[in-house]
């Protein structure tokens, strides 16, 4: 759909109109139990369109190629039954561009994909032939435009690339699924060192070891910290605290974390997947600490929030990626946390007894507010005197996480690595809780 | 469309194509506290094409139909460049071809009320939460509708032509006093009737005293109880713990895996009955046919504590010589169809809530669900409401209570299955690869298991 006709249609009709058109196309070739298994390409164009009228929104999306009038007609009719705003779209704004397209992924051709993954299966025949690996690599090439009644036109393009490998081993009573992740705008040649790691973790889980009930210090791996940030985000989210359930609603300045621990928000790290130079309300993006050294500086706000917040918008607006059925929301865009000093070497050889955290299942559900993070350890590593000796299993870990990152964070590592929430060290607290069975 | 699809399936230099094309209203209301935060409708319509030629597969899915042919061939040559990849070739079970036309047969039809309706009934219910009381300091009353027409056409003949209705919502009261917040939901669903969204009142004024009680109760003290799963929970526990191990994808290629999943094998107690329908009306989980055309078949997965059968579309039917069962689903044009769960059930038994309660000294009885999640091996979910046992009778509400385990040593570890078999319908779904939240069901009764590990407080 053309959003100038869209805006055109909505130019009699409606006191406000925004139009976000969204289209890409997504190739991703996947492996499975160490073989090919298909390849999909996907195709998608879709238009969002927000009204108001009579000072209440309306909302609609369509994935029609023709049909504006439609569309039109449809966001104008849910505006008489729509939320009051207190909001005007954001006018024209200089808005800074960002290096967010590769060439290298424009032009990756699906033969190297294809040979990116078998050298990935291949590489676990010889190293762990027990092993069954699975990979999917993946790129995007996508277009947003964004255009309001207020006169905001802007436009960027965008690649990503992704690239997951895992493994499994299946034996009797015992599965073990290892697995690496990496995302971004660029392609970088970090491939082999993920497909090491795979094979390493293989190697150190090889063997299970029991583990008394207990508390002991826990180092979190950068993948599986972004379970341990949830509480922390849904309580700077705009629309927890407009709502008044956000624990930290009145906390704005406070020291409330160690103060080592520093949590950006980084929309312009034009390396990291969930850049842009935009958010999906027109507001330019700014790279911004949410907690700097303990304090906690800002909230994650959309247009709307910060309307009810009497706050400026800080660029959070964000719509569902990449369908962008829903209305935007605040959310973070690339998590940055600041690392520490120490290496992850250093941090292990310090550890008597503990539990390098590489995965937890579950630890996504529960309620976010009251920070209790409670999660199975899906890969744990347990380390005696200095060293990993093998995988701890049928093992609980939980903790709180406004207390742990204020009073229990023992160290943050050096060594960072991309995930899909962004760059993340390892985190080592003093003390978790880990219910086994023993 | 029928002509159009038919014409661009046939004579392929493929051994299969499949298009498929469907247009969705969605319509989405949500209340957040005092907001109406969201109220809107998406027109979602596209399409794929799967082929499979020599063996392998390639996938193309599309918004826009004019280049359908280009399409066709692209989708070919993916998967020709895959069969030259591959060694060992996909293949496809038989199936019986189907000419079909499926209207829509609804008790309440949702598409008959209006928007403004619909939003009033859920503005009531979420002001009754937030009239509660003080310590009620936010609510969520949230609605989701979707309508689809779907179209089917298959190189060896089958055309459906289908409409299916998915709702679901849920009502959620948010208590909150000092830095403590706390939470409890009902959530609802059917793929045939508007009128589970009405007369919910009484569950209003539930969930609003359980999060208020919430705020007062201990965190649970983490260790090793017997649990008591009520037949919510009990539902999310045999999909998340056992319905997943049995979709046969997970099996196909890996032979350690189907050793372990052999036919044949005990996995529980004589009186555990697991099974897998489609042909449930009004169930979320309605599958009357799946995605790659085959007719629903009620599946039992576990009888008498022995497994006896798993969760197929044709590519794995065909790979572990056994039948199509109707599970090959997709989440909607924009996915391959792939093992996925129907409404997936425990039978009843005969045990009586009050005998599960009366023979434990001390354990948890787990309502409700936040949800859950499993590696295969093993799984894990958050009580929504939880109580300790002490002594053979319900005792005091705990909070955060996180239930994990081995799938394979909790289903032998399941010591008695309850008479309440209850039909209950989730406003969650279920998440697979990228594909979620996929409408599913999970009917069950009361179940006790021994020696489940509870994550908690410090010990």
């Amino acid at each position: 759909m053309r959003p100038e006709r869209l805006m055109d249609l909505c130019a009699r009709r409606t006191q406000q109109a925004e139009a976000y058109v969204v289209e890409y196309e997504q190739t991703m070739v996947q492996f499975h139990d160490s073989r090919l298994k298909g390849i999909e390409t996907s195709r998608r164009r879709l238009a969002a369109l927000r009204v108001v009228v009579e000072g209440r929104v309306g909302f609609s999306t369509s994935t029609r190629e023709d049909d504006e009038e439609t569309l039109v007609n449809n966001a104008c009719e849910l505006a008489r039954h729509g939320q009051e705003v207190s909001f005007d779209f954001p006018g024209p704004r200089e808005v800074e561009g960002l290096p967010l397209v590769s060439r290298e992924v424009v032009n990756l051709p699906l033969d190297e994909m294809v040979q990116m993954g078998t050298r990935f299966v291949d590489s676990l025949r010889e190293g762990c032939p027990k092993a069954t690996g699975m990979a999917m690599i993946s790129k995007l090439v996508g277009k947003v435009r964004l255009v309001n009644s207020a006169g905001f036109d802007e436009e960027y393009q965008k690649t990503v690339f992704t690239y997951f490998c895992g493994a499994r081993v299946v034996e009797e009573g015992n599965f073990l699924t290892v697995f690496r992740m990496t995302t971004g705008t660029d392609l970088e040649a970090r491939l082999d060192r993920l497909n090491r790691e795979v094979l390493e973790d293989l190697r150190l889980a090889q063997r299970n070891v029991p583990l008394p009930a207990g508390n002991y210090p826990a180092i979190i791996h950068p993948r599986a910290l972004p379970d341990l940030l949830r509480p922390l985000l849904a309580s700077v989210n705009g629309q927890a605290v407009e709502k008044g359930v956000s624990p930290w609603r009145d906390r704005l300045g406070e020291r409330l974390l160690d103060e080592r621990f520093t949590l950006w928000d980084r929309p312009r790290a034009a390396e990291l997947a969930r850049s842009a130079p935009f958010d999906d309300e027109g507001i330019p993006t700014q790279d911004r600490p949410i907690i700097e050294a303990g304090v906690l500086k800002c909230f994650l706000l959309d247009l709307r929030t910060a309307a009810a917040l009497g706050m400026p918008p800080s660029g959070n607006g964000w719509r569902q990626q990449p369908s962008a059925e829903s209305l935007p929301s605040p959310g973070p865009s690339n998590l940055v946390l600041e690392p520490g000093e120490e290496a992850l070497a250093e941090m292990i050889a310090g550890t008597k007894r503990g539990v390098l955290v590489k995965s937890l299942m579950g630890a996504w559900a529960g309620n976010p507010y009251s920070g209790q993070v409670s999660g199975n350890v899906d890969l744990g590593i347990l380390i005696e005197d200095g060293q990993p000796v093998g995988r701890v299993k049928d093992c609980m870990f939980a903790t709180n996480v406004f207390e742990a990152f204020r009073d229990h964070l023992e160290a943050l590592s050096r060594e960072t690595e991309i995930t899909r929430s962004g760059r993340l060290p390892y985190v080592k607290l003093a003390t978790a809780s880990f219910s086994t069975r023993n | 469309m029928k002509s159009l699809l038919e014409s661009v399936v046939r004579g392929k230099d493929a051994d299969y194509v499949e298009v498929r094309v469907e247009e969705s209203h969605i319509t989405r209301i949500e209340f957040r506290g005092r907001s109406l935060e969201e109220l809107s409708q998406s027109v979602s319509f596209g399409g794929n094409v799967r082929a499979l030629v020599d063996g392998g597969w390639g996938f193309v899915s599309f918004n826009r139909l004019d280049d359908l042919e280009k399409l066709v061939q692209q989708a070919i040559e993916q998967a020709r460049l895959v069969s030259r990849v591959r060694q060992e070739k996909f293949r496809l079970a038989p199936v019986p071809r189907i000419v079909k036309t499926l209207p829509l047969e609804v008790k309440e039809d949702p598409r008959r009320i209006s928007l403004d309706a619909k939003k009033s009934l859920l503005e009531d219910y979420n002001r009754q939460i937030l009239s509660y009381g003080a310590e009620i300091t936010s609510s969520r009353v949230s609605y989701r509708e979707k309508y689809t027409k779907l179209y089917f056409a298959t190189s060896e003949g089958t055309w459906i032509e289908q409409e299916k209705l998915d709702l679901a919502g849920s009502l959620t009261a948010i208590a909150t006093k000092g830095s403590l917040t706390q939470a409890r939901s009902h959530g609802f669903g059917s793929s045939n009737d508007f009128g589970v969204v009405r007369g919910l009142e009484d569950k209003v004024q539930e969930i609003c005293r359980i999060a208020t009680e919430l705020l007062r109760a201990p965190v649970v003290t983490g260790g090793t109880y017997t649990v008591i799963c009520d037949p919510r929970l009990a539902g999310v526990f045999v999909h998340e713990a056992f319905g997943h191990l049995s979709e046969a994808d997970n099996a196909e290629d890996n032979p350690r895996l189907r050793e372990i999943m052999t036919l044949g094998r005990r996995f529980g107690e004589s009186f555990l009955n697991i099974y897998d329908s489609g042909d449930d009306p009004g169930a979320r989980g309605y599958v009357p046919f799946d995605d790659e055309g085959m007719p629903a078949r009620k599946t039992y997965l576990i009888k008498e504590g022995v497994l006896v059968g798993r969760l197929h579309s044709r590519q794995t039917a065909a790979k572990m010589g056994e039948d199509p069962t109707g599970n090959a689903r997709a989440l909607d044009y924009r996915y391959p169809p792939i093992c996925r769960m129907r409404n997936t059930c425990i039978e009843p038994g005969d045990a009586s809530f009050e005998d599960m309660l009366k023979e434990i000294p001390l354990g948890v009885y787990a309502i409700g669900s936040f949800g859950g999640q499993t590696n295969g091996e093993m799984f894990t979910f958050t009580a929504a409401e939880a109580y300790m046992i002490r002594n053979g009778q319900l005792a005091e509400l705990v909070r955060d209570v996180t239930l994990t385990g081995n799938v394979f040593h909790t289903l032998r570890n399941i010591d008695a299955v309850g008479n309440d078999f209850t039909r209950h319908e989730g406003a969650g779904g279920c998440g697979k690869g990228n594909q979620g939240p996929l409408p599913t069901s999970m009917w069950a009764p009361h179940i006790r298991i021994r020696n489940v590990v509870i994550g908690g407080g410090r010990q």
